[in-house]
């Protein structure tokens, strides 16, 4: 669990201290999406606990940041 | 040896109308941040501009203290499953870990309204007060959960034989926190 936080407080610093540090943004809008839904599955299978759940909860818990986050870099894509 | 449910058996942890809800409040989420995704897309200049103003340190400093009291709030469940004490205290210590982010969120408030900023704004603005206050209000009931856990934990009305309301409760916490997970960066790096 202690792992499982150190790691979303990595993901969570990592795109601000890159901002900052002048990172391209180009490159920081993927790596934000990417580190997104990292955080988010691991938020939804080791703190909520779904990893446990029935697989079709599981499913549908761990989807919806993935596909918000696929949706913003579609329209961010197109846009 | 102390057995602990759910190690192997598949199990949704909490009720599931909890869970209808969850995913209700989940999906009206998604819509709207499908929304300011479109509404940025149409004007960038402006949610460029409007990121620039705000304190990307203060988003930063509100995460932590969003996925510290999700951390707590994680632990505590596993320490009531297992009948270890301190259950109480880290729910109360969830609690004060959250309310960095609603004292700093108020603080963040009061700096921008003080500046001229409101939801009449800009685009930007109207979306960026819309969406962390509904989350913020998402977060106050949140808070007042934990207290009620807390209370009833310290009261031994949850005592581990039940887990159904502490997991319940608490797995409404987390959908606060994976909300804030999307919003943080939206708002913060990517606009």
């Amino acid at each position: 669990m202690l792992a499982v936080y150190i790691a979303l407080m990595v993901c969570t610093m990592v795109p601000v201290v890159a901002m900052q540090a002048g990172a391209d943004p180009a490159i920081l809008i993927w790596l934000v999406f990417a580190l997104v839904i990292v955080k988010a599955v691991l938020l939804v299978d080791h703190f909520m606990e779904m990893r446990h759940a029935p697989p079709g909860w599981r499913l549908a818990a761990q989807a919806w940041a993935p596909v918000v986050v696929m949706v913003l870099a579609g329209i961010h894509g197109f846009g | 040896m102390a057995s602990t449910p759910a190690a192997h058996d598949k199990h949704l942890p909490g009720d599931i109308a909890v869970w209808f809800f969850i995913f209700a409040e989940l999906a009206v989420f998604g819509i709207l941040f499908i929304g300011f995704g479109v509404a940025r897309s149409l004007d960038p200049e402006t949610f460029s501009a409007g990121r620039a103003i705000l304190h990307p340190w203060t988003g930063l400093i509100n995460t932590i203290g969003l996925i510290t009291a999700s951390y707590l709030v994680a632990l505590a469940v596993h320490h009531l499953r297992e009948r270890k004490s301190g259950t109480t205290r880290l729910l109360w210590g969830a609690i004060a870990a959250s309310s960095v982010y609603t004292f700093g969120k108020l603080w963040e408030y009061g700096v921008l309204y003080a500046d001229g900023y409101n939801l009449g704004t800009d685009t930007f603005f109207m979306f960026y007060f819309f969406l962390t206050f509904f989350h913020f209000m998402h977060v106050v009931l949140g808070q007042i959960i934990l207290v009620v856990l807390a209370v009833k934990v310290k009261k031994g009305d949850y005592n581990g034989d039940d887990m159904n309301g502490m997991e319940s409760g608490a797995s409404y916490w987390h959908m606060v926190d994976l909300v804030w997970l999307v919003l943080f960066p939206m708002l913060y790096v990517l606009a």
